[in-house]
């Protein structure tokens, strides 16, 4: 092709382009939904968290018929695997940037680094919460009509609803919580070694210590960790010992808006 | 227009830039040129506020890149094609950049259109080659339709049709009254594309030139002439002012500060015989190797041909 050829055709569209903070929440989620990874793991997430909570009342209902169980335990039964495959979508979001480099082209669409990042939190907080909602709502009435259907061995409180709606809160905070840490640490495998080791190695390791040492200390420390903040959120303990529902969220949203915040400052003046 | 004002940058003890300022003017194809690790693309990447600078101060149309409200319609900018992700398609990654500033999609198609990309924009870019990649760079350049462009090595990875037609478009880009600027390690592809030439190595400005301009300082010409007469000539050539006769290859004279017919009409007066009278130049590639010869980053040995045996003496 010539240079002949080649033409410029002024814009068509009525007002003149420019960066909004909604262009830039647009371009992620175009950027969002057109790689397979991502939806590989939010269908993985949608999928867990509906079906996992239907398989179990259906085993239940099947070779245990006289068990009664409360409903809200069973919905919220998968709540650590949501959890690891929102992070999973939180790291993978900004990681494949930085890994690829696409990171350079995103910048210099949108300079404003805050809001870069804070398009691309906002959106991945909605899609976790978006899809761990559908999920639960979905297992909300495929475990309870299973139940119905079975007899009703179901224990329904007045207090489901805040508890799911507590649930979904968990995984959108605990997605921001890993996504911060991958801007934090600026690679998807070290933000998903940092996520699996605080959830699954060092509570058990705490536990270890607290037992070696017969102190309590390590295990109050245990509670704290985003995981357990994240379970304390929905299984509103009566334990006086165990945080309640509302300081467990407010630890939670801490573990949340450390990262982001202390990643988006570092990636703000950051060479890329 | 782009301005860089007193850049400095500093990557911990190491100096990428030092002091460089040079102008970009609209209309016009500035060539950024310079040896390998010469701060080119470290200069490019402060302009767009990639690298943030140790010192000074580059806008654009008179403004830092960060403060501008639609900062795809003042620059474009092509740095490394390789940075896509390889999972997505063309039309994919430019619907994305798009998006960012509102553009409609109609944009999208254009550009692809215009760098040849129609046919593979639903491709995955993992197959695309260094070429296409390019192309798919200058189309993100050109999305915004952007009144100064900012091109690193675009002509890399390009066939020879790719090359014309990558100077072509450039020319146009600034025919239409965009600044363009457009590094390249290879001069001689300068000289048939740039208006002015901005030279760094090691980091400092060598040159801020229009292109005809910097040709002639760094390579002034020279008369080669042979003659059986050489005494005579040098006798005959003595009228011209500022005329030098120096020994040249294989028994020519070579002939400084004066002009081919100036030599020839002084030899004819002075009845001395020419077998040979010929104007030269140094070539695009010597002179930018003579401006840049001490500021070269990584040098290499000259080679060395008593390390490399030729076929006779190693048979």
């Amino acid at each position: 092709m010539t240079a002949e050829a080649a033409q410029f055709p002024a814009h068509r569209s009525q007002r003149s382009p420019r960066l909004t903070f909604w262009g830039a929440v647009r371009s992620e989620w175009v950027k969002l939904i057109s790689l397979r990874s991502h939806w590989v793991i939010a269908i993985l997430l949608f999928l867990v968290s509906a079906g996992i909570p239907i398989l179990l009342m259906s085993l239940l209902t099947i070779w245990s018929p006289s068990t009664r169980a409360e409903a809200v335990e069973i919905i919220t039964v998968a709540q650590t695997f949501t959890l690891l495959l929102g992070a999973v979508l939180g790291i993978l979001s900004i990681g494949g940037e930085l890994s690829t480099g696409t990171i350079r082209a995103s910048v210099v669409a949108v300079p404003r680094r805050g809001m870069f990042v804070a398009a691309k939190g906002l959106l991945i907080a909605v899609t976790v919460g978006a899809v761990t909602a559908l999920g639960t709502l979905v297992a909300a009435f495929g475990v309870t009509f299973i139940a119905a259907a079975a007899g009703g061995q179901l224990t329904i409180g007045s207090d489901l609803l805040p508890r799911l709606a507590l649930e979904v809160l968990s995984a959108v905070l605990f997605a921001l919580f890993a996504f911060g840490t991958t801007l934090l640490v600026r690679s998807s495998s070290g933000a998903i070694t940092i996520v699996v080791v605080m959830m699954f190695v060092l509570p058990v390791v705490l536990s270890i210590v607290s037992g070696i040492l017969q102190a309590e200390w390590p295990a109050t420390l245990s509670m704290y960790l985003p995981s357990s903040t994240a379970s304390l959120m929905v299984t509103w303990s009566n334990d006086p010992s165990q945080l309640p529902w509302w300081a467990a969220t407010l630890v939670l949203a801490g573990w949340a808006a450390a990262p982001v915040a202390a990643g988006t400052a570092l990636f703000a003046r950051r060479d890329l | 227009m782009i301005t860089v004002e007193h850049l400095t940058k500093r990557y911990r003890s190491q100096l990428a830039v030092d002091d460089v300022s040079f102008v970009a003017p609209d209309g016009q194809v500035t060539g950024f040129v310079g040896p390998n690790g010469a701060g080119k693309s470290t200069t490019m990447r402060v302009i767009v506020s990639l690298h943030r600078p140790s010192s000074g101060t580059c806008l654009i149309d008179g403004r830092p890149f960060v403060q501008l409200d639609a900062p795809m319609t003042h620059v474009g900018v092509l740095l490394d094609a390789g940075n896509v992700h390889p999972g997505r398609t063309a039309r994919q990654h430019l619907n994305a950049l798009a998006a960012t500033h509102g553009l409609p999609r109609t944009r999208v198609d254009e550009v692809l259109d215009l760098v040849g990309l129609a046919g593979v924009a639903r491709r995955r870019l993992r197959g695309f080659s260094l070429g296409m990649s390019q192309r798919l760079g200058v189309a993100v350049a050109l999305l915004g339709n952007p009144r100064n462009l900012i091109l690193d090595e675009p002509i890399n990875g390009l066939d020879p049709e790719g090359v014309v037609w990558m100077r072509d478009l450039l020319h146009f880009l600034a025919g239409q009254g965009r600044a363009v600027l457009v590094s390249s390690h290879l001069l001689g592809e300068m000289a048939h594309t740039a208006d002015r030439i901005v030279a760094i190595g090691r980091g400092r400005l060598l040159a801020d030139a229009p292109m005809a301009e910097l040709l002639e300082r760094i390579s002034e010409p020279w008369v080669q002439v042979r003659t059986p007469a050489p005494e005579a000539f040098r006798d005959a050539l003595a009228g011209v002012s500022g005329a030098r006769v120096e020994p040249g290859e294989d028994g020519a004279l070579v002939v400084r500060g004066a002009s081919a017919a100036q030599v020839g009409e002084c030899a004819a007066a002075g009845g001395v015989a020419l077998h040979e009278l010929v104007p030269r130049a140094l070539s695009l590639e010597d002179a930018f190797l003579r401006l840049t010869h001490d500021s070269v980053a990584y040098r290499q040995r000259p080679v060395d041909t008593s390390a490399v045996p030729t076929e006779e003496t190693s048979a």
